[in-house]
């Protein structure tokens, strides 16, 4: 099949006749037929014309190699030029945004890399800003990503091991640790768990981030996550292991610890004591967030003597009349909220404005003045949505808890309230994330890892890794010297 | 491979203690003891600081053995099996009043009406989970409630301290020594909880300080306690035997939440989860006990047997705190003393023997093999013909292991068939013995084979 016109009918047929499947044929200087195929709108049009269309016209034979050695040598001047192997390396090449030349005469194809994909520019993510410190953010081209990481760790001992995902897409993942630091059992767990992964496509992060999951059920997170280089950069340091995927500006993480999350990458580039009253913020804010209805729902439920007297007044004179019980009151405003935020992130962004003020200003005022729900219950429930927004990664799993919690306070008061939060501690000490327990440092106690815990010490004092995470190399400073 | 940390062990051993001791304890001992009661609490405080510090030398001493083969290596099956028995019959009574005080607790502080059902499966579910996942997950979940419960109940104590009137009890030993030692006896069901300690052995990371701080700790819960029913005496004074709930009363008074106004809720919440955590460890450890009475490799069917029966005797005694009152000043006390001091000798028997064993076992696995052992091992190998035919074989596998020793691991499996019988276990002693018997006998060999060639070689 060393025709052109049958290799190019060839192609066509792999590629199932699709439109955007391109060709050109044209002759050498020395009247060679070469062809040349690639897919329309992942090609940078002018460097194909330029870099690899043009040379070959003026290409003639100068010597008595092989064709198409001497077109790779001499004329074609790019640094990702190479013959493929076999025709399934040859249609993946085509696909990630090569160019294969066909010559005629040889079976022999040249693949030239001319992609040009849309990039995002890296921007700062909106989930993660921070007042000072870096803006960049990772955006869906993971090459760019790679980039970004690089950026930060310029040294020969970050490793970035390649895999492929997804039987239709062929998402290009990549997996990034620091040699001399990460655990080799945990890379070589994640390798496993990926490789065990079959799938017909990874459109996003999250898809790998489940199979990483252990446990179905789980509606915790065990697979952290972040959209800044920054972040990732130190948790690779720490001796985690990052996954990029490609098409997503979200970077995974293991071995996940829930601290994870009361931590902020703002909290490093404050002073320590600064982000040590943020923490425990954050921390009153997550607990406030998932018990407060509960509480108020259990305390005027069951244990009403138990409120005080002055409280007592203002709050029965504020729920006189009303026809919902405190349980069903407290669930029907959290559902309108959930569903306000739902719907305010999913409307037009005009829409979604105009929604949450009508929300908050509209439905809420009517629906006390109906009568329908007292306003302590709407005060507690938007003080708590709130508060549940200082963990942003968390406030899916706050949302439920507190959604579990009200129940429990309604039904059987505080008595629910100590249980559901029992039940909680059980489940959360029993879980681990890639070996390392959820809880650590607290439970298991590790104490040199309470450094970075609730109250942030020095950066200077951090001297060694966490031993919450697994790694080769405990030491992060050395004692009193100055690197060279 | 060890399941809990010494700080983790330590916790446990805190809440263990707790258990029951700032509810319902001190009205009972003050019934028996009247003035006194102070000085039976103490004398009690010594006999379980012993139980502490013996069951604490076994563990360290016992790293990886759990305590029924344990026990039964040294009192055989049937032995191991009655101390079972006697120790889950005492645990699950415990359990009964600490359910009780938990449900009482409820009813007292926070509902006007509570339905037995609906405390009993919420409860049951939560602790018989935690029991359930293990030793670990125990550990673990006390590890994250101990702070939030130690603060709460210091603010508690603290607060109160300007309502003290020193002189409500005085004159000390009015009576002389018998309401004192009365006092000690007829309470003595509450301070057997530290036998719960012994369904940890094997399961401990026992650090080089574990002992000493146990006891340390141990001291300070016993001395918290103390001055906390010091506190309860010297506020409620001649009325402290009608003050069932002793923890729950005093709440009343506490001044700072007085002015908060009838938040009682909140002290409420640190005495309830105190209770929970002390009932979770009771729980893990009936489970361990029904367990291994049972036979059963799951640790599900003996919780749900303590639950029932747990569930059965708090619904004979009506939910009856004051039921449970009588009989344990009555019966279960005077019982427990009995138990103790039978734990006591069998505790000490497991410590001091286990020490000659770790000795040995030691000497096994650190001390170069001499050459008078080997003969010794030669002889002994010498006498069973069988032997001699293994010693091939014996040769591949110490080749393949590199190791004179018996690892843990095979130790381990040892272990587990040893549970189905005393018989198995001989066989074990004897495997073990023809096995470094025959060990010892390869080396000699080896050892013997290379110097005659060495020899050959030279000349």
């Amino acid at each position: 099949m060393n025709d052109i016109k049958s290799k190019l009918e060839h192609f066509k047929k792999v590629f199932n006749n699709t439109s955007d499947l391109a060709t050109r044929e044209f002759k050498t200087k020395d009247g060679t037929e070469v062809a040349i195929v690639w897919i329309e709108n992942v090609i940078d049009q002018l460097v194909l014309s330029q870099n690899v269309i043009g040379p070959l016209q003026k290409f003639a034979k100068i010597d008595e190699r092989d064709i198409v050695t001497q077109a790779k040598e001499e004329f074609i001047a790019f640094s990702k030029v190479s013959e493929p192997e076999d025709e399934e390396t040859l249609i993946e090449n085509i696909l990630n945004g090569f160019c294969a030349v066909l010559f005629n005469g040889t079976d022999k194809v040249l693949v030239v890399e001319c992609a040009k994909w849309y990039v995002r520019t890296p921007s700062e993510p909106p989930t993660s800003a921070v007042i000072e410190g870096p803006r960049e953010g990772f955006v869906e081209d993971f090459i760019t990503n790679m980039a970004l990481i690089r950026k930060r760790l310029k040294t020969p001992n970050l490793c970035i091991d390649k895999t492929k995902l997804g039987k239709e897409t062929n998402s290009q993942v990549r997996i990034i640790y620091l040699k001399d630091v990460a655990d080799p059992k945990i890379v070589k767990r994640v390798k496993e768990k990926l490789s065990e992964i079959n799938i017909d496509g990874i459109v996003d992060s999250h898809y790998i981030a489940e199979f990483l999951t252990k446990g179905k059920h789980t509606i915790f997170k065990q697979i952290g996550s972040t959209e800044k280089p920054d972040i990732a950069t130190a948790k690779i340091l720490e001796g985690r292991v990052a996954i990029l995927t490609d098409g997503s500006p979200i970077v995974l993480t293991v071995p996940f610890l829930l601290l994870e999350d009361l931590q902020s990458s703002n909290d490093y580039y404050t002073t320590p004591s600064r982000a040590t009253v943020l923490r425990f913020m954050r921390l009153l804010a997550a607990l406030v967030g998932i018990l407060l209805p509960g509480l108020y729902v259990a305390l005027l439920t069951h244990h009403i003597k138990a409120i005080p007297i002055k409280l007592l007044i203002t709050i029965s004179n504020s729920i006189q009349g009303l026809p919902l019980t405190p349980l069903i009151e407290m669930i029907f405003i959290i559902f309108l909220f959930e569903v306000l935020y739902e719907a305010s992130l999913r409307m037009p962004r005009y829409m979604g404005l105009s929604l949450s003020v009508v929300g908050a200003l509209i439905l809420g005022d009517t629906a006390v003045k109906a009568g329908l729900v007292s306003p302590p219950a709407v005060l507690i429930i938007a003080i708590t949505g709130v508060m549940s927004y200082t963990l942003p990664e968390q406030s899916a799993q706050i949302s439920l808890l507190r959604f579990i919690f009200t129940i429990l306070g309604g039904l059987m008061g505080v008595f629910g309230l100590i249980v559901g939060a029992i039940f909680l501690i059980g489940y959360l000490v029993n879980m681990d994330s890639f070996g390392s327990p959820y809880l650590a440092p607290f439970a298991p106690y590790i104490r040199s890892d309470l450094q970075d815990g609730f109250h942030r010490h020095s950066i200077r004092e951090m001297k060694n890794r966490p031993k919450s995470i697994p790694n080769i190399n405990k030491r992060r400073q050395s004692d009193g010297r100055t690197q060279q | 491979m060890a399941e809990l940390s010494s700080r983790q062990f330590i916790i446990i051993a805190v809440f263990v203690m707790l258990t029951s001791k700032l509810v319902t304890m001190p009205s009972v001992v003050y019934a028996g003891a009247n003035g006194d009661a102070i000085f039976s609490i103490l004398i009690n405080f010594a006999v379980e600081l012993l139980l502490v510090f013996l069951i604490t030398l076994v563990i360290i001493r016992n790293p990886n053995t759990d305590l029924f083969t344990l026990l039964k290596r040294k009192f055989t099956v049937v032995g191991a099996v009655i101390i079972y028995f006697l120790l889950a019959v005492y645990l699950i009574l415990r359990l009964t009043l600490c359910y009780q005080e938990l449900y009482s607790f409820f009813l007292n502080q926070l509902y006007d009406e509570f339905s037995p059902w609906l405390f009993a499966i919420p409860t049951f579910f939560v602790t018989g989970y935690i029991a359930y996942k293990g030793a670990r997950t125990l550990g673990r979940s006390l590890e994250i409630m101990f702070w939030f419960i130690l603060i709460g109940t210091i603010i508690s104590v603290i607060s109160n301290v300007n309502y003290l009137q020193f002189d409500q009890n005085l004159p000390y030993f009015a009576e002389g020594a018998l309401p004192m030692l009365n006092g000690s006896l007829t309470s003595m069901f509450y301070f057997g909880n530290s036998l719960c300690l012994l369904f940890f052995v094997g399961k401990v990371d026992a650090s080089p300080k574990l002992l000493r701080n146990t006891m340390l700790v141990s001291a300070c819960v016993m001395l918290f306690i103390l001055a906390i029913c010091f506190v309860f005496y010297d506020v409620f004074g001649k009325s402290m035997q009608y003050v069932i709930f002793s923890l729950s009363e005093f709440s009343q008074y506490d001044p700072f939440i007085l002015e908060l106004q009838r938040l009682v809720w909140l002290t409420s919440i640190v005495d309830i989860t105190k209770l929970f955590c002390s009932t979770i460890c009771l729980i893990y450890c009936v489970g361990q006990a029904n367990k291994a009475l049972m036979q059963t490799k799951t640790t599900i069917l003996p919780i749900l047997v303590a639950f029932l029966l747990i569930f059965s005797i708090a619904t004979i005694a009506h939910y009856d705190l004051l039921v449970m009152f009588e009989v344990v000043r009555e019966y279960l006390s005077y019982a427990t003393v009995g138990l103790i001091a039978l734990m006591v000798i069998f505790i000490i028997i497991l410590a001091i023997k286990r020490q000659n064993g770790d000795l040995k076992e030691k000497s096994d696995v650190n001390l170069p093999i001499h050459e008078e052992k080997l003969k010794d091992n030669v002889a002994f190998a010498m006498e069973n013909k069988s032997q001699k035919d293994d010693i091939s074989k014996n040769e591949k596998r110490l080749k393949a292991t590199n190791t004179l020793t018996m690892n843990d691991e095979r130790q381990k499996d040892d272990f587990t068939v040893n549970e189905k019988g005393q018989m198995n276990e001989s066989k074990l002693e004897k495997r073990q013995n023809t096995a470094r018997g025959q060990e010892s006998v390869v080396a000699l060999l080896v050892d013997e084979e290379r110097r005659k060639n060495e020899q050959k070689s030279i000349q």
